[in-house]
């Protein structure tokens, strides 16, 4: 399996989906649940180490939100 | 497409209110690092934040202050009470320019009808009347003052200032499981942060 996020894509065996379709689909997917926990997993890892290329964000920059009870879905 | 996470947890300890956190202060780059024994309560497996160095940061305070404290403490002078809130607020904020790149979010609108309202203080006109007032007085402050402000009100609030229907499933917040939702204004945000690169 190899995720290549770089070019904006999630590439499995032959199906390739891009990141948005995959997270907008995730309930509707013919994943196994196993394989959309290692792709949330990676995914989580990924996004937690590394910067978007040709986003403008530095390496490893990231965006939080704080707040209070209604920290955006909160 | 190009996406990037945003990390968006109210964490045990946190302070819930503008008030609370002007009087209690944040370490910022040390949110939930001592929190190791709540996690999952409220973090979610984010509860070590690692905040750092030029990072994006969005305060999402306010919410609580409007539908609860201004009425419980304030009715007779709020907007007087409104307005020094948000410019302490925004300027304690504007402090950490230079660490991070805070941003200042809009204060969400009213629950909808069906909503637990047990804690909620004033008419639902007073507290419409109190956030909207909040948030044209923090879109001047965050200019003055030089700090990004990110709007999803009009994303998130129907035709009668309630929380959209559609977007939540409490009557009160927006859902954290409706994934178009979360997708949809997670690239709104990142598309907002790049716009300031």
């Amino acid at each position: 399996m190899k995720h290549n996020f770089l070019s904006g894509e999630v590439q499995k065996n032959e199906l390739f989906v891009t990141y948005a379709d995959y997270v907008a689909n995730r309930n509707n997917t013919q994943y196994s649940e196993e394989t959309i926990r290692t792709i949330d997993n990676e995914i989580l890892a990924y996004e937690n180490t590394n910067f978007i290329a040709d986003s403008g964000f530095e390496t490893k920059q990231q965006i939080f939100a704080i707040g209070d009870s209604h920290c955006l879905f909160f | 497409m190009k996406s990037i996470k945003i990390k968006n947890h109210w964490l045990y300890g946190m302070p819930i209110t503008i008030y609370t956190l002007l009087r209690e202060g944040l370490d910022i780059f040390n949110i939930g690092t001592n929190l190791e024994n709540h996690q999952g309560i409220f973090g979610k497996g984010h509860s070590k934040y690692n905040i750092k160095e030029k990072d994006f940061v969005i305060f999402f305070f306010g919410w609580n202050d409007m539908q609860k404290n201004i009425n419980l403490h304030a009715a007779d002078r709020w907007r007087e009470e409104i307005d020094d809130l948000l410019q302490k607020y925004v300027q304690t904020i504007s402090m950490s320019k230079g660490h991070i790149i805070p941003i200042i979010a809009n204060i969400y609108p009213n629950p909808r009808a069906g909503a637990d309202l047990q804690t909620m203080r004033g008419s639902e006109e007073e507290r419409r009347n109190y956030f909207l007032y909040a948030n044209d007085v923090l879109r001047n402050l965050c200019a003055k003052n030089g700090i990004l402000f990110l709007n999803l009100y009009e994303l998130v609030a129907d035709e009668n200032n309630c929380i959209r229907e559609e977007f939540t499933t409490d009557n009160i917040h927006l859902d954290g499981n409706n994934l178009k939702l979360v997708a949809f204004v997670e690239d709104r945000i990142v598309k907002f942060c790049q716009s300031y690169l």
